[in-house]
């Protein structure tokens, strides 16, 4: 009779360590999905603030309208932009302008369209300049590193 | 294992399934829904600003609308020549894209009191992708060269952001 009370007893200890083993597995596999779910959504807002993509719209927007700026202004003008832009690269062409981070595919480049009056040209490239200048001569408008003279008038300025 | 263990694992197992299909719920509609919507309202630009920078061309360039004294070549901002006030000079001066050009901006103009009426509608010059949708209208004070007389005015500019 003891012997057998004596299994029946061993019986219900293993099943009660059977239970607190699943439920400590159970635990440690819940925290495990927390932890990396939690860190999914952290690099994601990571990746997200640091992106690139915003600033890129952002200055394909600004000199989107600088441009637009320069066709509605008379006679000969000249805008500076007030950032450095030394990380990105830019190509004017009649029409479009776009900015990108060299090696970028193309799919990551960021393209924006305008209309120029009949007659108007608008080119020029940039590629790891500071200062980035967009001047209207004429009927061109011609996108390019800004003059030594520009800087240093500024430099004089402050 | 008992029944009561094999009823625990279920609930669980249910719990879980209920779990992970919120979270993928969740993660679609961060990555779909809200960080686009975050992104966008990072880079807008109020388009009465962009309308603006745009339109400053009907008023002060002489390859549109703007008065150009022939002789100096001395360029007249705010001067619209009433000789150059024609559809034709409009297309010139700005054009959309013919199949995408609806999404972009699109104008059509009235130049007060010299905009001729044809069975009581106004014969506006207009873009070649404005469809009589207008989401704003932008007015300027200008000077119009009629003849030898300057006569102030109203440019009536309305604007098509997208159709």
């Amino acid at each position: 009779m003891n012997k057998v009370m004596g299994k029946s007893t061993d019986k219900n200890t293993d099943k009660s360590m059977d239970k607190k083993g699943i439920t400590t597995l159970m635990m440690i596999l819940e925290i495990i999905i927390i932890l990396v779910s939690a860190g999914l959504i952290f690099s994601l807002a990571y990746k997200f603030s640091s992106s690139e993509t915003t600033n890129k719209i952002i200055l394909a927007d600004d000199i989107k309208m600088m441009v637009d700026t320069l066709v509605g202004t008379p006679g000969e003008a000249m805008v500076k932009y007030p950032e450095p832009v030394s990380k990105y690269t830019f190509i004017l062409s009649s029409g479009t302008i776009t900015v990108f981070i060299k090696g970028e595919g193309e799919q990551q480049k960021i393209v924006r369209h305008f209309s120029l009056p009949e007659g108007y040209q608008a080119f020029g490239t940039l590629e790891d300049k500071d200062n980035l200048c967009l001047e209207k001569e004429q009927q061109k408008i011609v996108l390019r590193e800004c003059a030594a003279a520009v800087t240093a008038a500024e430099k004089s300025e402050k | 294992m008992g029944e009561d263990d094999i009823f625990d694992l279920t609930r669980k197992q249910i719990y879980w399934g209920i779990a992970a299909f919120m979270v993928v719920v969740a993660a679609m509609m961060l990555m779909f829904v809200l960080l686009p919507q975050y992104k966008a309202s990072l880079v807008e630009i109020p388009p009465e600003l962009r309308a603006e920078l745009i339109s400053l061309r009907f008023v002060n360039t002489p390859e549109c609308f703007t008065y150009q004294d022939p002789a100096s070549g001395r360029i007249f901002a705010g001067v619209i020549d009433l000789q150059k006030f024609t559809q034709e000079r409009m297309d010139k001066c700005y054009r959309t894209e013919p199949e995408k050009g609806f999404q972009d901006f699109n104008f059509a103009l009235e130049l007060e009191k010299y905009t001729p009426s044809l069975d009581g509608n106004k014969k506006l010059l207009t873009s070649n992708n404005f469809f009589n949708k207008v989401d704003f209208t932008l007015y300027k004070q200008v000077l119009v060269r009629n003849g030898d007389r300057f006569e102030p005015t109203r440019l009536v500019i309305h604007v098509q952001v997208r159709v």
